[in-house]
């Protein structure tokens, strides 16, 4: 996070267009915030936000050895509730699967190959 | 425009010559990158108003599970007074409203062409739309598919589809084969899912008149026979049987490529 150092986890999700935000397990989600002063899970507005002055750490993430980041600017979806942004990153603990939705394939460039052995590849791009 | 080799690359690709303005609202011409290859911008929704607690509301419906208490009460306390915030615009018959549809595309079914605004979806698998069948009561502005205005449609005689979700909330209706095109790739024989009803989300959500699904086609809830996706249908006029997702922050792009060589077996 932000120019923290990489720390190699394996988290295995799904790559969907049609989900909005990026969702990984909580130890992850509340190592992001943590970064963030002021930020909080919020029941009221239904997850993580942050102060909306506040300026969020880029998230990077690894598919094998490449990395991809997600800069800050692409975890703030506007205010939820009085001055605090809605995050872009979310707990998928209570949804039991990871999913990496626009918010990190917004950060690269995807490939679906659909052929007999399906593959997904990610490339980087310039943001 | 990227050009693919025949290698894929999970490694850094450089993208040059993409437009990074802001993408032309909804209704605007659909970009053709040529024969055998095309290429989808995606329209950015002017009216979205994000709402994090429905966001997130509707990830857990869409993965089958229940969403907890406090997210339910969240979303109705935050779309209530969205609603209340609102001078102009449609007018939403029940609180739910599905507003974190951002990125739409244009999507031609049928002759001649109707042009409907399809959300592209990599975790579902069903091409459905919003139709003439679709009872007006449940109906809130969007473009809808005539069957019967079509002249190279076709019903699949005894197919019906059902998407169901966690709260019992779900779309459902009959099939049709008939012609749809994406950007320049057309495939002339597709199963359109027409709406007979559809839940009050997507009644709501007024500029999404349905979806296309490309996730794999063995979770197609067309039955008694499954039917394949847009993509599983186009593979074969693909030289490689792949497509892109080059999602931009407040633009979008769904590219999908060919890689066959032209007359004189230039790939691009």
């Amino acid at each position: 996070m932000g120019s923290g150092s990489f720390v190699s986890s394996r988290v295995s999700g799904i790559a969907d267009t049609g989900t909005t935000l990026l969702y990984l397990p909580d130890s992850v989600v509340r190592a992001y915030y943590a970064q963030i002063k002021g930020a909080q899970n919020s029941r009221s507005a239904g997850g993580y936000v942050f102060p909306c002055s506040a300026t969020a750490p880029s998230f990077t993430f690894g598919v094998g050895s490449a990395r991809y980041t997600i800069p800050g600017s692409f975890m703030n979806f506007g205010e939820a509730e009085s001055n605090l942004c809605f995050g872009g990153l979310q707990s998928s603990s209570d949804i039991g699967v990871n999913i990496y939705g626009d918010v990190a394939l917004k950060a690269a460039f995807v490939v679906f190959d659909g052929s007999s052995s399906p593959r997904l590849g990610w490339a980087s791009k310039k943001l | 425009m990227v050009h693919l080799t025949n290698t894929l690359l999970a490694a850094t690709l450089a993208q040059a010559g993409l437009a990074v303005a802001l993408p032309p609202r909804i209704g605007t011409v659909v970009d053709n990158a040529g024969p055998g290859k095309t290429s989808i911008k995606q329209v950015r929704n002017p009216n979205h108003k994000f709402n994090g607690a429905l966001s997130v509301y509707k990830t857990f419906l869409k993965y089958g599970r229940t969403p907890p208490a406090h997210l339910e009460a969240a979303v109705a306390n935050i779309t209530a007074s969205n609603l209340a915030r609102r001078a102009t615009g449609s007018v939403a018959a029940t609180p739910v409203d599905s507003n974190d549809a951002a990125y739409l595309s244009p999507v031609s079914i049928g002759t001649p062409a109707q042009v409907l605004n399809l959300d592209f979806d990599t975790g579902s698998s069903d091409l459905w739309v919003f139709s003439s069948e679709t009872p007006s009561a449940q109906r809130n502005g969007q473009a809808i598919y005539t069957a019967s205005r079509s002249s190279t449609s076709k019903k699949v005689s005894g197919a019906s589809w059902n998407i169901q979700y966690g709260d019992g909330s779900s779309s459902s209706g009959d099939v049709y084969q008939d012609k749809v095109t994406i950007g320049g790739l057309t495939v002339s024989s597709q199963a359109v899912e027409a709406a007979q009803k559809v839940s009050a989300s997507f009644t709501q959500d007024s500029d999404t008149d349905g979806l296309v699904g490309l996730a794999f086609s063995d979770i197609n809830t067309v039955s008694p026979r499954q039917q394949n996706t847009f993509f599983d249908n186009a593979k074969s006029s693909l030289d490689s049987p792949v497509f892109t997702a080059d999602l931009k922050y407040h633009a979008g792009k769904y590219p999908i490529y060919h890689l066959r060589p032209d007359a004189e077996g230039r790939t691009s």
